[in-house]
């Protein structure tokens, strides 16, 4: 247990040393996702849209689109992470540390995670909260649901980031999972329209991203949106989700280094 | 125009042996999210339901239209002040800027042959995108009038100039990464590319008419949405000719500057 919070951070302080460099992050972290959200904010406005989906007015907007970006800076930053790191470590010739290493794999994989997100999206959640708050959201008398969702959210975008990483870290050619994440993680999801207002086969779309299901949760401890759906199956989803992540890193990792033994490669697929 | 031909016969041979696809595929991908997004907002969660105040910002214009021409209009957009403004700096990172400067050819057709390029591409991944909008329902009947195409042209030419000038500010800044994001963001935000403007701050507002695209699309808008000739809108072809001169001649000048002591620090 020891050994594997000291290679989890490890990895946390890599990742600071390698990224934290230039002003360039203050543009990356906060000032695009704003304006990406006002843009999303504004979309919204040639509509009325009194009652659906459960929201009223603006101040309820806010507030939905507010987890709703929360959650999905979250789970974003860590495909773009695990993007640019495996190049990173491609490049920089440190890639053969990760199958030489006596580490923990899955340790490594989480700590690379980890390290990315509590860097990455402080100061985006930060502008989210604010909004949270203004709109009422939380209050003083609802603040102990902050750790808790706050809590889901790490977990959860921990173990998606690790899968993403590993996927990534063993692959050339991964641009290719951005092209596929991005847009439809982002629509299907539920970060900016409610699913329950998709069409069913969009909704079965819904059901494979745990993004889905964590904004669910999310939504429903803060009271935003349309009450309906159940918490306990959210809960059973994501969990069944998680699951499905962890035994992909894993199985993905065990391949690799099978196939790196047998003909010495670091290209998987 | 032997230079504009060489120009863009060795841009399109680079392209087509190392990135023949990412390039294209992200820039259309772009197009479509933008499209899809307010599709999914009008058609399944707002099921058509429209304010007012839009119909009365927007003279009637049906929803699906407005943002799939807005959103065309952007994808051009951010093709032509990517490819322009990104080619000296490319020039630099590939290590051929040097040449390229001691070489006798002036930088106007070199610039054309850039846009000759890149446009053939860009008017593909604007097809690519108002295809997809048509089938979303978009109705893009009028595109083919003339108003329309000489809209489509004067957006090209703004979105040049404006190119030239970026292309001394990455020159500069050393940095293609903060400056294109920050500016397209920004740009698809205040431009009115997928909500009329009105709706944002006063303050927003004006600072949206130093972007050539405003104008831009919103004649491009009122020639196909309500198939009104060029001569109605005197005000925005003027606006958009006076940015595109204003952007010309501080990226022509800009330029000539940078080049002098340019070839001194290029490893600095």
């Amino acid at each position: 247990m020891k050994n594997i919070w000291l290679v989890m951070k490890a990895e946390i302080v890599k990742q600071r040393r390698h990224d934290y460099h230039s002003y360039f992050v203050w543009f990356s972290l906060l000032l695009w996702p704003v304006l990406g959200f006002l843009e999303v904010y504004y979309t919204y406005q040639p509509f009325s849209f009194a009652g659906r989906g459960g929201i009223q007015d603006s101040q309820d907007l806010l507030a939905f689109l507010g987890t709703g970006y929360m959650g999905y800076t979250c789970f974003w930053s860590m495909v773009q992470n695990a993007w640019s790191m495996s190049w990173e470590e491609r490049q920089g010739g440190t890639l053969e540390m990760a199958f030489l290493t006596p580490a923990n794999r899955l340790a490594m994989h989480y700590g690379k995670a980890l390290g990315a997100l509590i860097q990455e999206v402080w100061m985006f959640c930060c502008f989210c909260l604010f909004i949270l708050f203004r709109t009422d959201t939380l209050r003083w008398d609802n603040l102990l649901l902050l750790p808790v969702f706050l809590g889901l959210l790490l977990l959860a975008s921990t173990v998606w980031g690790g899968m993403v990483g590993a996927l990534c870290l063993f692959s050339r050619d991964s641009s290719l999972i951005m092209d596929f994440l991005e847009t439809p993680m982002n629509l299907f999801s539920g970060t900016r329209i409610p699913v329950s207002s998709f069409p069913l086969w969009a909704r079965a779309l819904s059901l494979l991203f745990p993004l889905t299901y964590c904004l669910q949760l999310i939504r429903m401890l803060l009271h935003i949106g349309e009450p309906g759906s159940q918490m306990l199956s959210s809960f059973l989803g994501l969990g069944l989700c998680m699951a499905a992540m962890i035994g992909i890193t894993v199985w993905v990792t065990r391949r690799v280094e099978r196939h790196n033994r047998e003909t010495g490669e670091l290209n998987f697929f | 125009m032997l230079i504009v031909w060489s120009t863009y016969k060795r841009i399109r041979t680079g392209i087509l042996r190392a990135v023949p696809w990412s390039f294209m595929v992200s820039r259309v991908a772009t197009g479509v999210t933008q499209i899809l997004f307010p599709y999914f907002l009008y058609r399944y969660f707002m099921k058509g339901n429209l304010s007012p105040a839009f119909l009365r910002y927007t003279g009637g214009a049906d929803y699906i239209t407005y943002i799939v021409l807005g959103s065309a209009l952007n994808v051009l957009a951010v093709s032509t002040l990517m490819n322009v403004g990104r080619a000296l700096i490319t020039e630099l990172r590939e290590g051929t800027l040097e040449v390229l400067l001691l070489a006798p050819a002036s930088r106007g057709p070199y610039f054309a042959g850039c846009l000759w390029e890149q446009t053939a591409r860009a008017l593909l991944e604007f097809g690519a995108t108002l295809l997809v909008g048509a089938l979303l329902g978009a109705r893009l009947g009028p595109l083919f009038s003339l108003s329309a195409l000489a809209a489509i042209g004067l957006a090209i030419l703004s979105f040049f100039c404006m190119g030239l000038l970026l292309s001394g500010v990455m020159l500069r800044t050393r940095d293609t990464y903060i400056t294109q994001n920050t500016l397209f963001v920004t740009m698809s935000l205040v431009c009115g590319v997928v909500f009329p403007i009105p709706y944002l701050p006063e303050w927003v507002q004006r600072l949206a008419q130093v972007f050539p695209l405003t104008p831009a699309v919103e004649l491009f808008r009122s020639a196909v949405l309500r198939q009104e000739p060029l001569s109605a809108h005197p005000g925005w072809i003027l606006q958009i000719l006076l940015l595109s001169g204003l952007y010309l001649l501080a990226g022509v000048l800009w330029n000539r500057r940078l080049e002098k002591t340019m070839l001194e620090n290029i490893f600095g």
